[in-house]
């Protein structure tokens, strides 16, 4: 269950401030916001997010850190806890996530939006923690793709239509572990690959822009990953996975 | 115009077995395939019951997962 009070709670000012400093102490320059004339009368929530960011990069203003953190940390939990299925490791997303912008906001070019700069940066921060924290839990798709016969026909045959028959079983909370279980089992890319195509319904190409990979590549990850739950599905039913 | 046709002919397949209709199914629900490859895809499926059902199961796991993730949030 989520706790949605959570991530409320990461955007009251009070735990904002605190992340400021502990990323200027970990970022290590520890340079204090300069003052310039340039703030003065500055309404910074009325400002854009690219503003603020060039505001925070140029003068390290406080002010603008704690309004980017503010109107962004709910989307950043969102995500984070859709890729990483886990409410602490979303947590410590934001955290990671609010790090790095207070470090690469120099690097923010404005090239592209700030809220894709970001939501690539916390697709990247919750893969990472995906990575550490699932590390040895997937399993090999191999068995799970389709096989042929020479000719090209399917080499279990029949290939057995249990699409009505799992409706019996979807609200079967056994049901429901399984398929827990298998998104588990997904190496993390591939697991936000499906999260980010079933759930957010993105493009393929937008799914490959996020991740830096082709669009053929996020294809035959999804297809592969589909393949796989499928299989694991058609066994519980009995059946062959291929 | 005329070359970027006979490309595009060019790029069609013809789905002639299983294995090649199995290729072409994300392309298929994505609505990406050329017409022709399309109206060689599902006239395999006319023949073919084993990729009825391939088909029909990729599908559904596909509405399972939805669901499931949906719920989650
Ligand atoms: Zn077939």
């Amino acid at each position: 269950m989520i706790n949605v009070n959570r991530a409320v709670n990461k955007s009251n000012m009070e735990e904002n401030a605190p992340l400021f400093y502990r990323a200027q102490e970990i970022d290590g320059l520890g340079p204090q916001m300069k003052y310039s004339k340039d703030l003065e009368g500055i309404n910074r929530k009325g400002s854009s997010d690219e503003e603020l960011v060039r505001l925070f990069a140029k003068y390290r203003d406080e002010e603008s850190f704690n309004e980017i953190v503010n109107r962004s940390s709910d989307k950043v939990y969102r995500i984070a806890l859709k890729l990483t299925d886990n409410i602490s490791d979303a947590e410590d997303v934001i955290q990671e996530v609010f790090i790095l912008v207070y470090k690469k906001a120099k690097t923010f070019r404005g090239e592209s939006r700030f809220s894709t700069w970001l939501y690539r940066l916390t697709v990247n921060v919750a893969l990472t923690k995906l990575r550490q924290s699932k590390r040895g839990k997937e399993v090999s798709l191999d068995g799970y793709m389709p096989k042929f016969r020479e000719d090209g026909h399917h080499l279990v045959r029949p290939v057995v239509d249990w699409s009505q028959e799992v409706d019996k079983l979807v609200l079967n909370k056994e049901f429901r572990q399984l398929i827990q279980q298998a998104m588990d089992q997904l190496q993390p890319v591939d697991r936000a690959v499906v999260v980010m195509s079933d759930l957010e319904e993105m493009s393929n190409r937008e799914i490959g822009e996020l991740l830096g990979l082709s669009v053929q590549a996020v294809k035959a990850r999804l297809h592969r990953a589909r393949l796989f739950l499928r299989g694991r599905l058609a066994i519980r039913l009995g059946y062959s996975p291929t | 115009m005329v070359k970027r046709v006979s490309t595009r002919r060019a790029r069609a397949r013809k789905v002639d077995t299983c294995k090649e209709a199995t290729s072409l199914i994300i392309d298929y629900l994505n609505d990406e395939l050329k017409p022709e490859t399309t109206l060689s895809f599902e006239r395999h499926l006319g023949m073919c019951s084993d990729c009825v059902a391939f088909l029909n199961t990729y599908k559904k796991t596909i509405q399972i997962t939805q669901s499931f993730l949906r719920k989650k949030t």
